[in-house]
């Protein structure tokens, strides 16, 4: 007994509770899920087992392959989120790395917010057409305030 | 007979009990969130709201919880199962175990890791992964448009909302939340950290999907958006989920930035009660100020329309991320110079 | 010009035979004094191209296009041999504004033809290559009357399911009760065929399923979702959220009103009007009793036309509200259409004084009004009058004003005056572009040349500025309402005539013979003149009206009504495509329709 005792104290009351926590968080979800599975109704209908697309069926498949857009803008998500990550672990020892160390993160700050500018400005931040469209006149104009 | 009682275990055991009444407390305070924001959302509407089940309508929220359990459990036959139920399992839970990490009281707060805020951050970052799967496990095309917009949403503040907080963490050394209330002692972060709080606003009602930023379920364009298939039990842990999350945001907002359990406004200093006010009732200053947040949230909801989500991309690139970069540039040198390094 | 007779010859139609010689047209006189000219089908497209494009002052909108079944019509008044005819009508704002308060910038053309059965359609050319806006109007005359016409790009049923077998409803051989059919049933088979005869196919229209690097999204959006306003489809062909292409699809919410008017008498039409656009009551009412009176050759007395101004701007504003309130509903405002339906509710309260009754009065007389103003109405009016404009004020911040509203609308969906007149765009939603054209002012009715109000305009045709002009037309409408209420003239409300329905009291129980009249007149129904009638009116949402032949009988010979919400429907695909999803929610917020409006 006291050797079960001495293993569970051991670890101390913050790690119980925690655990304890995180274990009711997930017996209150498994038990919210079960228990509806268990105490719903069951029905039959003749058109519920489509999905919903305003009462009509659908015209297209479901699974599709989008156009690229997407995936460019998820890898500027993960260069920045992965640089962001650089100025947390600055930010929780700021105090120690002193001046040496705020100039290297405004270095480092100054290069990505310049590769953000250089992002807004090739237009790769433009998510919409009327936006790409603007763009696109613009230039046009500009180049042909250059050709005369 | 009871000698392997020690004072240890009984701390345990009274450290359990503690994390099982949080637990508790904070989801009928999520459950009651829906009742208030119905209500509150009436009065400003010009409508009355719930008030026919108990007492001010107070028992509307217990009546939709057994209607609710008794619904059927649907599973659409073109969806992806597994994925299907993990969607809403995982936007639960995650929001659930976000609020382990707050500390409300000196003495109440389940975890006290040093990592805290680290760990808020992941858990943000895969509480998109519920309404993303959930949109894509659904197999329909307005519950696909959902989960994408829901993409580009986190994409938009994901980034900025970590370095927001990084000013923050400055001030305290720390990503201990303790550390962070400790550290506000006599001036509230939200003053010396305006412009990281001005960037968090945002991000905070990003991470729960809520108003102006609900486009993933934006009910005037994608109908229910990601949750459109959704019914039951397993729509209404959706919905839950987000009464849960701006409980916890609200919380860690009042830890980040308002001082925690800290007494406002030199409430502490009133001659008598001064003591009384400042030393004795933490919770209820650090209830109250959750509450105006979590008011604040309903607030924004009955207040604003929604932006279209390329505009809120922008806004969160070309501001929010260059205001929370300044702010760090300028708390470092601030915090440095203060110290006089 | 009060007999229906022109007393000069139009000046359109001196330059018409000017270009094409006199034997080119046949001139027909109609009750409603409107320049009708019978053309020969082979030189319709002619007559049309120079009436468009090269003609002094142009007439640059195809305002209505439909169809008359011709076979049972006793009294064809000298007008050309026919089985069909079909029926352009044209409008020039420009002639309209040249000349105020003439007419000038009307003009109806009709082409005949023969032949009538199924298997030997009447056909003719589509002019769809010179009004991009005969399209919906030709697929409509096919789909109600079965008329062909050759060279149009997608002649389908538009109305009516594609999958339906039971003709062409107009045709006079067309049942139109629901007594002369079987019951219907809807069986699981038939539901199943229903629903697959809905099923989009991009290739009929000629679209691309994708490109080689990804496929396109076709969504339904729509009948059954929260911001269609109603039972309208609209497929959109996506690239994410980018719409590629669009079909809008409509007819869910097609009741046959039009057939109907061919069964029921003249007066128990009237509650059908109502219905027309729903939000609209009396103004349904309006063009309708004003078309009849034309043919019937009554003048209202001046308190008849106070008091139907009265009631249409009450109206007016009731639907602006709606449309204010759903507008900032669809970009995601959630509180604005709670106050706004409150100030409906205040409005109906006057209604409901006056009338009886709150959405759909049917409060509108041949020759008149139902009742008279009750005791004390002047005080209720002065109550709305009180309330409402401190309201407007506040929207004004809460919505108009809101930088994320102008975000969302500002620059978004916009066209201009040349798009929106050919696509025939009437209404707030033409004002929006800065076309100064609304008809109180430049063709008076009902004595509106006596109040004093504003036509709000916008700039840029844009969603902001059709919101800002209706808000501010709500404004103008309460300043309409004052003067009503401080001048409303004694008198009568009904004209004495005798094809006022019902006749004035005093017209009737007199003896033997007033009892009979007025008896035939009640169960039977008044007995209308023939010939051919129509009258335009600035309703709530653009221009209304109907176009009524009449055959000396006691129901109309055939009922037109051209509703603006048809038109700006079939104005979306050219407007939104390269836009985003949000962009067509507010789009289709702005154009403010209502589906029975476009259905009928």
């Amino acid at each position: 007994m006291d050797a079960i005792v001495a293993l569970i104290t051991r670890l101390g009351p913050e790690f119980w509770s925690t655990a304890l926590y995180v274990v009711a968080v997930f017996a209150i979800c498994a038990i919210m899920l079960i228990g509806s599975a268990l105490l719903g109704g069951k029905s039959q209908a003749r058109a519920r087992n489509e999905p919903f697309e305003s009462g009509v069926v659908s015209a297209s498949p479901e699974r599709l392959r989008l156009s690229a857009k997407f995936y460019l803008v998820a890898m500027f998500f993960v260069i920045f989120d992965v640089e962001a990550l650089f100025l947390y672990a600055y930010a929780v020892s700021a105090k120690e790395v002193g001046w040496m160390g705020w100039i290297e993160v405004a270095v480092f700050i100054f290069i990505l917010t310049a590769s953000l500018v250089y992002l807004a400005r090739i237009g790769a931040l433009d998510w919409t057409p009327h936006q790409k469209k603007r763009r696109a006149a613009r230039i046009a104009a500009q180049a042909a305030g250059k050709s005369e | 007979m009871f000698s392997w009682i020690t004072p240890d275990l009984i701390a345990i055991v009274w450290g359990m009990v503690k994390a099982i009444i949080i637990l508790l407390g904070m989801v009928l305070t999520a459950a009651y969130m829906i009742w208030l924001e119905r209500r509150l959302l009436a009065l400003w509407q010009d409508r009355y709201g719930p008030n026919r089940v108990g007492p001010l309508g107070l028992g509307q929220v217990i009546a939709d919880m057994i209607k609710i359990f008794f619904k059927e459990d649907w599973m659409p036959p073109f969806a992806d199962k597994f994925t299907f139920v993990l969607a809403p399992f995982l936007a639960m839970s995650l929001m659930m175990l976000a609020f382990v990490f707050i500390p409300m009281t000196p003495n109440w707060g389940v975890s006290n890791t040093n990592m805290a805020l680290l760990f808020f951050l992941a858990i943000a970052g895969l509480a998109v992964y519920a309404v993303m799967l959930g949109g894509w496990a659904s197999n329909s095309k307005y519950s696909l448009l959902g989960g994408l917009r829901s993409t580009a949403q986190t994409i938009s503040y994901e980034v900025f909302m970590g370095l927001a907080l990084m000013g923050v963490v400055i001030q305290a050394g720390s990503f201990n939340l303790r550390d962070i209330v400790a550290a506000q002692d006599g001036l509230w972060n939200v003053f010396p950290q305006i412009l990281g709080f001005i960037a968090w606003v945002p991000a905070a009602l990003a991470v729960v999907h809520r108003t102006p930023f609900d486009l993933p379920e934006a009910e005037s364009e994608l109908v229910q958006g990601y949750h459109t298939e959704y019914s039951g039990m397993k729509f209404g842990m959706f919905m839950v989920s987000e009464y849960v999350g701006i409980v916890m945001v609200s919380g860690l907002t009042v830890t980040l930035f308002f001082g925690g359990w800290d007494a406002p406004l030199w409430f502490d200093r009133i001659p008598g009660i001064g003591a009384f006010l400042g030393e004795q009732i933490p919770f209820v200053w650090f209830a109250a100020k959750t509450f105006i947040f979590m008011a604040g949230y309903i607030l924004v909801r009955a207040a604003l329309p929604r932006p279209r989500y390329d505009q809120i991309m922008s806004a969160a690139w070309l501001w929010c991320l260059p205001i929370a970069l300044i702010n760090l540039l300028i708390t470092g040198a601030v915090v440095l110079w203060r110290a006089g390094a | 010009m009060a007999d229906g007779t022109p007393s000069t010859v139009p000046e359109i139609v001196r330059e018409l035979n000017a270009r094409f010689g006199d034997a080119a047209f046949t001139l027909q006189r109609t009750a409603d004094g409107m320049p009708t000219l019978w053309v020969a089908v082979e030189r319709l497209q002619e007559v049309l191209r120079w009436l468009k494009n090269e003609a002094p002052k142009p007439y640059k909108m195809l305002y209505d296009l439909t169809a008359i079944d011709e076979r049972l019509r006793k009294n064809r008044l000298g007008q050309p041999a026919a089985d069909f005819s079909v029926v352009y009508q044209l409008l020039s704002v420009e002639r309209d504004l040249a000349a105020p308060r003439t007419a000038a910038g009307d003009l109806r053309l009709k082409v005949a033809l023969q032949g009538g059965t199924t298997d030997n359609f009447p056909h003719l050319p589509s002019v769809t290559s010179i009004y991009p806006n005969a399209n919906w109007y030709e697929r409509e005359v096919w789909d109600l009357f079965g008329i062909v016409f050759d060279g149009h790009p997608n002649l389908r049923r538009i109305l009516l399911p594609p999958s339906w077998k039971g003709g062409h409803p107009l045709r006079k051989e067309h049942a139109a009760r629901a007594t002369e059919f079987d019951p219907y049933q809807l069986t699981a088979l038939r539901q199943d065929m229903e629903q697959e005869a809905l099923r989009f196919n991009p290739e009929e229209w000629g679209m691309k399923r994708g490109t080689e690097e990804h496929d396109f999204m076709f969504l339904n959006l729509g009948p059954n979702h929260p911001a269609a306003h109603g039972a309208f489809r609209v497929v959109l062909q996506l690239d994410g959220e980018e719409i590629v292409d669009c079909v809008p699809d409509i007819g869910y919410h097609h009741r046959g009103a039009e057939k109907m008017g061919e069964r029921q008498s003249w007066h128990s039409y009237i509650p059908y009007t109502d219905r027309i656009d729903y939000l609209g009551g009396v103004m349904n009412n309006l063009p309708y009793v004003m078309a009849l009176e034309k043919l019937a050759g009554i003048q209202v007395p001046e308190r008849v036309q106070c008091i139907r101004v009265m009631m249409t701007e009450f109206f007016r504003i009731t639907s602006h509200l709606l449309f204010y309130g759903t507008m900032a509903q669809d970009v995601g405002a959630m509180s604005p259409v709670f106050y706004m339906f409150v100030d409906r509710q205040k409005a109906y309260d006057v209604i409901e004084a006056i009338t009886g009754f709150r959405m759909h009065p049917a409060w509108f007389r041949i020759g008149g009004v139902a009742h008279d103003l009750p005791k004390g109405w002047e005080q209720k009016v002065q109550e709305f009058l009180d309330w409402m404009p401190k309201r407007l004020d506040g929207y004004r911040k809460a919505c108009l004003e809101n930088s994320i509203v102008k975000a969302r609308c500002v620059d978004v969906a916009a066209y201009n005056t040349a798009e929106a007149l050919e696509w025939g765009v009437t209404g707030p939603g033409l004002r929006a572009t800065g076309c100064d054209y609304d008809l109180r002012k430049v063709r008076p009715y009902c004595g509106y040349e006596n109040y004093d109000f504003e036509v709000p305009l916008g700039h840029k045709g844009d969603i902001y500025d059709r919101i800002v002009v209706r808000e501010e037309e709500i404004r103008q409408s309460l300043r309409i309402i004052e003067q009503c209420m401080k001048n409303m003239p004694s008198g009568p409300y009904k004209a004495d005539h005798a094809l006022t329905t019902p006749p004035p009291k005093d017209r009737t129980l007199n003896d033997i013979e007033t009892l009979i009249t007025h008896f035939l007149q009640v169960s039977w129904g008044p007995i209308m003149p023939a010939g051919e009638t129509s009258f335009m009116v600035e309703a709530t949402k653009g221009i209304n009206s109907y176009y009524l032949v009449a055959d000396g009988g006691t129901a109309s010979y055939r009922t037109r009504i051209r509703t603006p919400s048809f038109a700006h429907l079939q104005q979306i695909p050219s407007v939104i495509r390269g836009q985003m999803v949000p962009d067509l929610i507010a789009y289709i917020a702005s154009i403010d329709f209502v589906m029975a409006d476009v259905d009928r």
